[in-house]
């Protein structure tokens, strides 16, 4: 087995992965909220 | 760069994070949800959308509170109801065993085919202990019990309502075939005002967690009690039209298999007698019924006499009546026995003295009534007197009422109209 190299790329500033995660679940959060409105077709002559 | 390698991405992102950015990114979020919550559009569409539409008289004497099933608010809140002050509020809590559906023309009320036992109480009451009468009509096409249960508990909580009347469904009350009907409306329990840890622990049972964590929150945050309104906007461009998703075609629905599961229940005899046989299947429904505290039915049952006894309002639980024909069949009779003795345990046990449960109803209302199936009418007059009558024997309320002459028939017009 060869041993996988570890990347040693520089880490991002705090700054931006907080804002990157940040948007992210916002973005996660107005789909979860929005797309919990699930379509019900139910009609029976109102009764 | 930021890329689908997730290991060496969230190194990048990540690897210098310490305690302190946490709290920064919580903070972050916290103040982006609540800008969300901030900017959410408000005004009367919100409100307003998912209000159910009357069927019969336009009266504002009966105010709608069940939202349409796809909006999970549920209900009206006290604020948007438009109830005032001064007023007798009566909550009618049904499913649809409170609709008519006149066939012959003298059948209609006030020229209306379609409508409900609460437009006709309203018309016909003037007053109730000195008060103008206002109904809050709870009626939820296709409710099952669990769905009853969330309306006794927003009429229980709701300060507008002074008294509570229930129809109970004597082929679903004890049903565990289906205890909900479809609808976005089941996790909202998890944020009602006097759930309690029983309704929460059954909701894990029917409601997803994130639903259920949505609901819990939603009474605190516009944008998520309003994602209804607002969602439906946003998919329709800004018009506050129909939702444009493809629903499951009659034909579609239709194919789905029904089996019968008839034999699993041995000791019950669904042979329909003659005259019962136009509604066989309903009976056959009917007599599926769990009789037992264990059953998910009774048990939403019996959190409904909880929070009624806790309310203190005085509650009138009546059953929806069979048709006559039922007397012809000694096995139904046998078994609706059963069940009024097993509903009466459960109020006695579980209820309070503020509550009256009348399980007679089910085979003795006096007067004409016209059945379109076991629980649904053509008319219905006798079951609105019926209830009438109870309102004041059992829960000690004076109705000023005039008769029901001129009110039904084509030449009946509602002068409003």
């Amino acid at each position: 087995m060869t041993p996988q190299k570890s990347s040693r790329a520089k880490p991002f500033p705090p700054a931006v992965s907080i804002t990157v995660l940040a948007l992210l679940m916002l973005l996660a959060y107005l789909a979860v909220a929005i797309g919990s409105i699930a379509p019900i077709d139910f009609v029976y002559d109102g009764i | 760069m930021i890329g689908l390698d997730f290991p060496k991405t969230t190194e990048r992102l990540f690897a210098s994070w310490k305690p302190l950015h946490l709290a920064i990114f919580s903070a972050l979020m916290l103040a982006l949800v609540l800008i969300v919550d901030a900017a959410a559009p408000r005004g009367a569409w919100v409100s307003e959308a998912g209000v159910q539409s009357q069927y019969g008289p336009q009266t504002d004497k009966v105010l709608l509170r069940w939202r349409d099933r796809q909006d999970p608010r549920g209900f009206t809140t006290p604020a948007e109801s438009g109830a005032g002050d001064g007023e007798f509020g009566l909550a009618w809590i049904s499913g649809s065993s409170i609709s008519i559906r006149a066939k012959l023309p003298e059948q209609k009320f006030l020229g209306h085919a379609a409508y409900e036992m609460t437009d006709v109480l309203a018309m016909q009451t003037q007053s109730v202990d000195g008060k103008p009468l206002r109904i809050h009509e709870y009626m939820i096409q296709g409710a099952r019990t669990g769905d009853i249960r969330r309306a006794t508990l927003h009429a229980a909580y709701d300060p507008e309502v002074d008294a509570i009347v229930i129809s109970l469904n004597p082929v679903w009350l004890f049903n565990d075939l289906a205890t909900l009907t479809e609808s976005n409306q089941r996790a909202s329990i998890a944020g009602m005002k006097g759930a309690n840890l029983d309704d929460l622990l059954k909701a894990v049972g029917y409601a997803r967690p994130s639903a259920l964590l949505v609901a819990a929150i939603a009474p605190h945050s516009h944008f998520l009690s309003d994602r209804f309104p607002i969602s439906r906007r946003l998919l329709n461009r800004g018009e506050a039209g129909a939702l444009p998703f493809p629903y499951l075609a009659k034909p579609e629905a239709e194919k789905i298999p029904y089996f019968n599961l008839n034999p699993l229940y041995k000791d019950r005899d669904f042979k329909a007698p003659e005259s019962m046989k136009w509604i066989a299947g309903y009976r056959a429904t009917l007599l599926k019924q769990t009789l037992s505290e264990s059953g998910s039915s009774a048990q939403f049952f019996r959190a409904m006499l909880k929070s009624l006894a806790a309310s203190g309002k005085p509650a009138l639980l009546y059953v929806a009546p069979l048709p006559p024909e039922i007397e012809d069949d000694p096995v139904l009779l046998a078994f609706m026995e059963q069940w009024t003795a097993f509903a009466d345990k459960m109020a006695s046990k579980y209820g309070g003295p503020n509550i009256h449960l009348y399980t007679a109803s089910y085979r003795k209302v006096d007067g004409v009534r016209v059945h379109k199936d076991i629980v649904h009418l053509h008319y219905g007059q006798s079951v609105v007197d019926e209830v009438a009558s109870l309102l004041h024997s059992e829960l000690g309320l004076e109705l000023k009422q005039t008769g029901s002459d001129g009110m039904y028939g084509e030449a009946a017009k509602d002068e409003k109209e």
